[in-house]
């Protein structure tokens, strides 16, 4: 029990100073112009940095979209394969081999094959900065330049039963874009994946 | 008047699509004489159709992704479509020469594991062109 000398005791720390009734204020002028100055500042910057942030690009995301020559030849028999699934250096190995390339002969004119090889180089997986780029910057020496040999896709993959990639709507492991609407882009994006209504899981 | 210009702007901005610089008979005419010898169809034929040794095990024969009917679409082994080989059927086919330049390049190696002569080569269209 808290005692009536207590209470007033308590009442005098608390209420000092106070009105006639014994109600604590504190007199405060009201500061207007400051107060809508720094609420108008903290706008302005935030409204500022926002605006510019979205106005950079965003960093090392693939590029897009493939260029027209590659898009061409490359796509001549499968779907161009972006530039940031293989880093550099694989890419300069499969150029280099293209007279066997998968089981058949892809080779190009020399000035073609350069052209090509310089744009894949230039951006490779080491200059993306997606998900598989990362994942698949790596070399992989017991095979070379076959993305679909990598643990990465195979751990991606390994659910998926034969039948899906025998399926003529999906036509082999190699074609990305059966499934993946921005294949071409390098994104993979989980929302991006659509199975072939012909597939049945 | 300005309707017919415009036709003719639209069709001079279509032309670089199809690099059209040569037919199958100029193509036929320059391997014949390349060759020394006048294209054999049946032999055209032949070369098309059967199975070869010497190249690649993915692809022993043109009908690998041809298919037996050239006048079809084929299928490449990616699943990628192929046109149809036949002119009468696909009018673009043969009239590009450094398409034709390449193709043989590629295929004759995939196929027979060598360069094509050139009397094969006026066979195979000629082949081909009397479809």
């Amino acid at each position: 029990m808290v005692s009536t000398h207590q209470k007033e005791y308590i009442h005098e720390i608390i209420c000092l100073p106070c009105d006639s009734t014994g109600t604590a204020v504190r007199h405060v002028a009201a500061r207007g112009v400051l107060a809508t100055t720094v609420i108008g500042v903290l706008a302005i910057t935030l409204f500022a940095s926002n605006t510019l942030l979205s106005d950079r690009p965003v960093p090392n995301l693939p590029v897009s979209p493939i260029d027209p020559l590659v898009e061409a030849e490359c796509g001549a028999c499968h779907g161009a394969f972006h530039p940031s699934l293989l880093p550099a250096a694989e890419w300069t190995a499969l150029m280099a081999t293209l007279s066997d390339h998968f089981g058949e002969d892809a080779s190009l004119d020399s000035e073609t094959t350069s052209n090509i090889e310089a744009w894949l180089t230039a951006h490779s997986a080491e200059t993306a900065d997606t998900w598989p780029a990362r994942a698949l910057s790596q070399t992989t020496p017991e095979a070379p330049f076959t993305v679909t040999q990598t643990r990465f896709w195979q751990h991606m993959h390994g659910d998926f039963p034969d039948e899906v990639f025998t399926d003529p709507a999906v036509a082999g492991r190699s074609n990305c874009a059966a499934c993946h609407s921005d294949a071409n882009r390098g994104l993979f994006s989980p929302f991006a994946i659509e199975l072939p209504k012909e597939i049945t899981l | 008047m300005k309707q017919y210009l415009v036709a003719v702007a639209l069709t001079a901005l279509s032309l670089p699509l199809f690099a059209a610089d040569t037919t199958p008979a100029e193509l036929i005419a320059k391997y014949e004489q390349e060759a020394g010898v006048k294209a054999d169809i049946q032999a055209g034929q032949s070369l098309f159709m059967d199975n070869h040794t010497g190249g690649k095990p993915d692809t022993p024969s043109c009908t690998s992704c041809h298919t037996k009917d050239p006048r079809a679409i084929g299928k490449l082994r990616t699943g990628k479509a192929v046109d149809p080989m036949v002119p009468s059927v696909n009018p673009k086919r043969f009239t590009d020469s450094a398409k034709v330049t390449k193709w043989f390049g590629r295929n004759c190696n995939s196929v027979l594991g060598r360069d094509c002569t050139a009397a094969e080569k006026a066979n195979f269209i000629a082949w081909l062109d009397s479809l």
